[in-house]
């Protein structure tokens, strides 16, 4: 009969589809709790395409073999309630240690107090979960900035004009940054901010931003711009290089992509000091206090993510002599006072050795 | 054009599921004459139409073509064996142009189909529609044309597609008398020319006119193909239904009872003015008129549809202007609109639904509907008025013209109205169920509803009316009495040709 | 089409519908051990109130003839109106009913528009998305709102006997609303516009009134939803409802509602709705999808769902 042929042809269209995620998933099935075997993360993740969670998710499997654990990745496309949905899924497949990355610290902790209720530990990356028994691991985002300023100012020479490429207005992380830079800049009255605008994690977005700023700011009235991630530096550099003014300002920014490390080390486009937090040592940090949760470790509550600032040598000599000095406002920030592009390239590259034996600070 | 002589469907069967829709129909449809195929709806009429366009498959029987049987698929084939439909509504797109319509779906083209051949379409558009007598100006959208001449565009798309059996379904639905005699003309010559012409209509005084035999068809069966000389209308009405109708129909005249509905002075700019008359209990008002003149407005006007300015409308001796149809049913009026597809009938809804839809205000109780009520109020209404319905649940999308009319009609009588508005009330039906209705509105009246009527056939007024109106240009020019009625005069002054 | 035959056609329909869900579950029972338990049938329902709680409004609207796509945005609104009432006069009760008559509210607005002004309904409310949204964005800022008060979240959050509220919620409503539709004046006014609009004008039905109606019912659901949504996330999101009418037009559509209006019922839509439940819930449990692929299985088992329907469709109308 032609419809019934039809149907099934259709229903294992439906059935190859299911079987095509399962034959390229990333590990064989389990098969239920039979057998003792490798315990199980699961790491809910903000959004799988965007580059940075790439890189996350690169250093996360690279922990992940190191430490032999397994690790089921799931995305919340964006989306809060799909993110709550996953940590519950997680929760009926009685993982071992459930890993979040929050898109609102509120709005997780009924969720976690669950898995933690039913004997899931859980680890809520880059964010301030206070739910007891939960593990955080925030960036010190507002203390990282807070020191940045006092760098930035010190390699001016205390006075100057700089301008700020914000993130995404309402993102906490990225509000942090902002709040840290405009507190620590207060310090240096002689600095003055000529202007803030959010880039919102938009490259487009960024080069845009640069080239009004390009239009506004003749040559020798702004010295330095300060970027809230790598992706828009690279961006207005190619603004600044169109309009003919690449090099002319000192460019300060976060993340530690190797481009900007490169451009450090090689004194290109005036890229003076990128924090290196870096998606692949933050999803091997958190995978490794993950995994070790999942072996039934203990950590404390709060672990805070340590970023390492690139600078050269004589970039660190010079703001030294000016004056600059770590000024702690909520936690150290910095796993070293500062670190070389040479440096830098050799710990983005084994993220796993940096921390496959590290003890939280006493 | 293809030369055959006869096309033959024998022993032609057709199953839809529940129902035999053709038993073991043989007709022949000859060239050089009109055969035309009469019977009620429901009869097999389209069905065998369809059967023989290409449309339906048949279940048993054969199609023959001077004596050869032939395989009718679907319609490009019985497009290329020279059989060609004309339907009541037409299939012509109303953006394209005539010349664009004429040729659509076998454009010529120069380069293998890359462009349009423009010029040589555009002469023998000229040439056919010339032949027809139709000189228009070929470059213009179809819908700027007039119902007649579009007709006369769909005869020439069939000539151009070498036509040799035309089928007509219900051609003169929407012409006047004169266009209607254009039309037999140009029927006439084809006929002349060889063409076989199969034609469908209700109106058997055009069959006596225009057909030279007729076939009756009844629930399925052929009754018997005759020459139409042989056999009155009286003869082929009988066949049609089974048993015997009077053609004219004569109301039992009663005296009206008191007064039910005054009207004063109504007005409304752009459709009536200075209209004021009077209705009485028991009393069959026609009005009429051309299109447009006025007079489905004033019944619109009286049901809440529209808004006169001016007048006033008493109702038992009570002010009653109303602002909604709502308020209209409530003061006990009814209206029977003209459309029933468009403005009578939720085809979604099943029979019961669609009876109790004017009711729902008294069937329910804070908001929730009474269904045993529904239903029992919906068997009463199928009773009275011998609707054909297999139950009440079945979808009105099924049921036949007449029985779907009986319905709408149905709608209206669920409260028994003060005053019933019916606005060409026998449009599209045929004659066994015309004359059913005719009986329900005798027995309304009879039984003290004031009815207000508009019929698009005038013998209606004349068979049921006790007065008729008549209106021209949006005023009424001409009352009369039954007994001073006379098709001829009131459709002079209709037409503005009457003297006085 | 004989009525018979219809009613035999509408149950060959839902049994259709529901030998899908029965075979997705089956499916999915093999290949998760997690998906056949009662946590995580709670788990279903929970993930997909959102979307069923619309599915209802949505099916009155469609129903009608018309189509509501602003409710995306009615639900994030609502929430703004409702937490501002909350902390400015630190009561529950008037938060809750701000949320549920500020959704109520918009939704006079579309049927103003759509039912008096005779604005199409596609254009009024994709205007409507697009306003009510935007002055989400421009009163929050951007910035979530955090909520913590239990009472306030008692829907999104609370349990009655260890069952989520929503829950039982979700049933009254279906339940009422199933018997609205079938044997209401409203219901039956309804089905009649969307049949034939003018036919029900002229059948005495005050056609713009019950428009204007059933857009309130629309954006009263919405508010209803707006409560679940901010209590289930502890605050609101200014991007909450995100392309929800979508996920609610697919999932009624899938269950087999005509989007020309004048016919189908709730059954129908939950069907719908449960199908799509089903799917989200097995791709977030079954461990070895990949990712990458979680769209492109999602998409695939929509596909083959809506072909068996269609194919079905096509086989029971001649």
């Amino acid at each position: 009969m032609k419809g019934l042929r039809l149907v099934i042809m259709v229903a294992l269209i439906g059935l190859v589809a299911l079987s095509l995620g399962f034959a390229r998933g990333n590990r064989p099935e389990r098969e239920g709790t039979a057998a003792p075997e490798k315990p199980v993360v699961g790491a809910v993740m903000v959004d799988i395409t965007n580059p940075f969670f790439v890189q996350v998710m690169q250093g996360g499997n690279t922990m992940g073999e190191a430490l032999d654990v397994e690790i089921i990745w799931k995305s919340s496309e964006g989306s809060l309630e799909k993110q709550l949905a996953l940590i519950e899924s997680f929760i009926e497949q009685e993982v071992d240690c459930i890993w979040v990355d929050p898109l609102d610290p509120e709005a997780v902790k009924p969720p976690i107090r669950k898995a933690l209720a039913a004997g899931i530990p859980t680890v809520t990356g880059a964010n301030l979960v206070e739910v007891p028994g939960n593990v955080s691991t925030p960036f010190p985002s507002y203390d990282a900035f807070y020191q940045l300023t006092g760098m930035i100012a010190a390699y001016l020479g205390n006075e100057g004009s700089v301008v700020y490429m914000s993130g995404i207005p309402g993102n906490w992380i990225l509000d942090q940054y902002q709040a840290g830079f405009e507190d620590g800049m207060k310090r240096f009255p002689d600095i003055d901010i000529l202007s803030i605008q959010p880039a919102k994690m938009d490259p487009a977005l960024a080069a845009q931003i640069m080239e009004s700023w390009l239009t506004t700011y003749p040559k020798g009235s702004l010295d330095a711009v300060v970027f809230t991630t790598d992706p828009d530096m690279y961006a207005a550099i190619e603004a600044m290089k169109n309009a003919g003014r690449a090099g002319e300002f000192a460019l300060f920014s976060q993340n530690g992509d190797l481009p900007a490390v490169e451009m450090i080390e090689n004194g290109e486009n005036g890229v003076k000091i990128d924090l290196l937090s870096h998606g692949i040592r933050i999803g091997a940090f958190n995978l490794m206090v993950a995994a070790r949760l999942a072996k039934g470790e203990k950590f404390p509550e709060v672990l805070w993510f340590q970023y390492a600032p690139v600078m050269t040598e004589a970039t660190w000599d010079k703001i030294v002599a000016a004056g600059y000095r770590k000024d702690v406002q909520k936690g150290d920030p910095f796993s070293e006072d500062y670190i070389t592009p040479e440096r830098a390239k050799e710990v983005i590259a084994d993220a796993a050795s940096e921390f496959s034996d590290w003890q939280p600070p006493k | 054009m293809a030369n055959h002589t006869e096309l033959r469907v024998e022993q032609i069967s057709k199953s839809f599921p529940g129902v035999r829709a053709l038993q073991e129909v043989s007709i022949g449809f000859r060239s050089g004459r009109v055969h035309a195929l009469v019977g009620e709806n429901g009869a097999g009429k389209s069905t065998l139409v369809k059967i023989i366009a290409g449309v339906y498959r048949r279940d048993g029987g054969s199609i023959l073509i001077d004596g050869q049987e032939v395989e009718i698929h679907d319609p490009r084939m019985a497009n290329a064996t020279g059989i060609s439909v004309i339907h009541q509504e037409f299939s012509l797109f109303p953006e394209l142009n005539v010349i664009q319509n004429l040729f659509i779906g076998m454009e010529s083209t120069h380069a293998m189909g890359a462009v349009l051949d423009k010029r040589s379409m555009e002469r023998r558009a000229r040439e056919v529609l010339g032949r027809l007598g139709l000189s228009v100006a070929a470059g213009r959208p179809v819908k700027y044309f007039s119902v007649a001449e579009q007709q006369l565009m769909e005869i020439a798309k069939c000539l151009i597609r070498d036509a040799w059996l035309i089928i007509m379904d219900e051609p003169t639905s929407a012409l006047s008398d004169s266009e209607k005699n254009t039309l037999f003309n140009i029927i006439r010559a084809m006929k002349e020319q060889g063409l076989a012409i199969l034609y469908i209509s209700h109106h058997l005084e055009e069959i006596a006119e225009i057909a030279d035999e007729v076939s009756i068809l009844r629930d399925g069966r052929l009754v018997g193909t005759y020459d139409v000389g042989a056999v009155s209308l009286a003869n082929i009405t009988n066949l049609m239904v089974g048993k015997d109708i009077e053609l004219v129909f004569n109301r039992t005249r009663k005296e009206p009872g008191r007064r039910v509905l005054e009207v004063k002075d109504l007005a409304r700019e752009g459709s009536f003015r200075d209209i004021s008359f009077t209705l009485h209990r028991g009393e069959v008002l026609g009005l009429c008129g051309l299109l447009g003149f006025g007079h489905a407005e004033v019944c619109e006007a009286l049901f809440g549809l529209l808004s006169p300015e001016e007048g006033t409308i008493l109702l038992d001796g009570r002010t009653a202007g109303f602002t909604s149809p709502l308020e209209a049913m409530k003061a006990g009026i009814m209206y029977v609109p003209e459309d029933r597809k468009r403005e009578g009938l939720i085809q979604t809804m099943n029979a019961e639904e669609n009876l109790s839809l004017m009711s729902l205000h008294w069937l329910s109780k804070l908001g929730w509907i009474d269904l045993k009520n529904q239903a029992a109020v919906a068997r009463a209404l199928i009773d009275r008025l011998s609707i054909k319905v297999t139950t009440p649940k079945q979808g009105v999308d099924s049921l036949s013209g007449g029985n779907q009319q009986k319905v709408v009609i149905g709608k209206c009588l669920s409260r028994t109205p003060r005053l019933l508005i019916l606005n060409d009330p026998t449009r599209g039906i045929d004659v066994g169920a015309k004359e059913e209705i005719y009986r329900i509105i005798d027995r309304l009246a009879g039984e003290g509803v004031a009815i207000i009527m508009i019929s698009s056939e005038l013998p209606e007024y004349v068979g049921l009316c006790d007065r008729v109106l008549v209106f021209r240009h949006g005023r009424i020019i001409k009352e009369f009495a039954h007994e001073a009625f006379d098709q001829n005069r009131i459709l002079a002054y209709m037409l503005g040709t009457a003297e006085g | 089409m004989n009525r018979l035959k219809q009613t035999l056609r509408y149950r060959i329909k839902l049994f259709t519908l529901l030998g899908i869900v029965v075979v997705l579950i089956v499916v999915f029972s093999l290949a998760s051990p997690f998906f056949l338990s009662v946590t995580n049938f709670v788990n279903v329902v929970v993930h997909s109130s959102i979307l069923a709680i619309l599915a209802i409004g949505m099916t009155c609207v469609i129903i009608s003839g018309g189509l509501d796509l602003s409710v995306g945005s009615i639900i994030a609104f609502a929430g703004v109106v409702g937490v501002l009432a909350f902390r400015q006069t630190g009561s529950v009760i008037l938060g809750l009913a701000a949320c549920v008559t500020s959704g109520g509210a918009m939704g006079v607005l579309n049927g103003l528009l759509i039912g008096y002004m005779g604005i199409n309904a596609f254009i009024a409310t994709i205007a409507t998305l697009a306003v009510f949204r935007g002055a989400t964005l421009m009163i929050t800022g951007g910035h979530t709102i955090s909520v913590t008060d239990p009472a306030f979240n008692f829907l999104g959050q609370g349990q009655i006997l260890r069952i989520p509220v929503i829950i039982p919620a979700l049933a009254a409503l279906y339940v009422l609303f199933f018997f609205v539709l079938r044997r209401s004046v409203l219901g039956r006014s309804l089905y009649a516009i969307g049949g034939n609009a003018r036919a029900a004008r002229v059948s005495g039905i005050r056609v713009r009134l019950v428009t204007l109606g059933v857009y309130v019912l629309s954006g009263t659901l919405a508010g209803i939803c707006s409560v679940y949504v901010i209590g289930r996330l502890s605050s609101l999101q200014p991007w909450a409802g995100l392309g929800a009418e979508f996920e609610t037009i697919v999932a009624i559509v899938l269950g087999g509602i005509n989007i020309a209006g004048g016919e189908g019922d709730l059954l129908e839509s939950l069907a719908g709705v449960a199908i799509i439940a089903i799917i989200l819930n097995a791709i977030n449990l079954v461990p070895t999808i990949d990712p990458f692929y979680q769209s492109v299985v999602k998409g695939g088992i929509i596909l083959a769902a809506i072909a068996i329907y269609e194919r079905f469709k096509i086989a029971t109308s001649r």
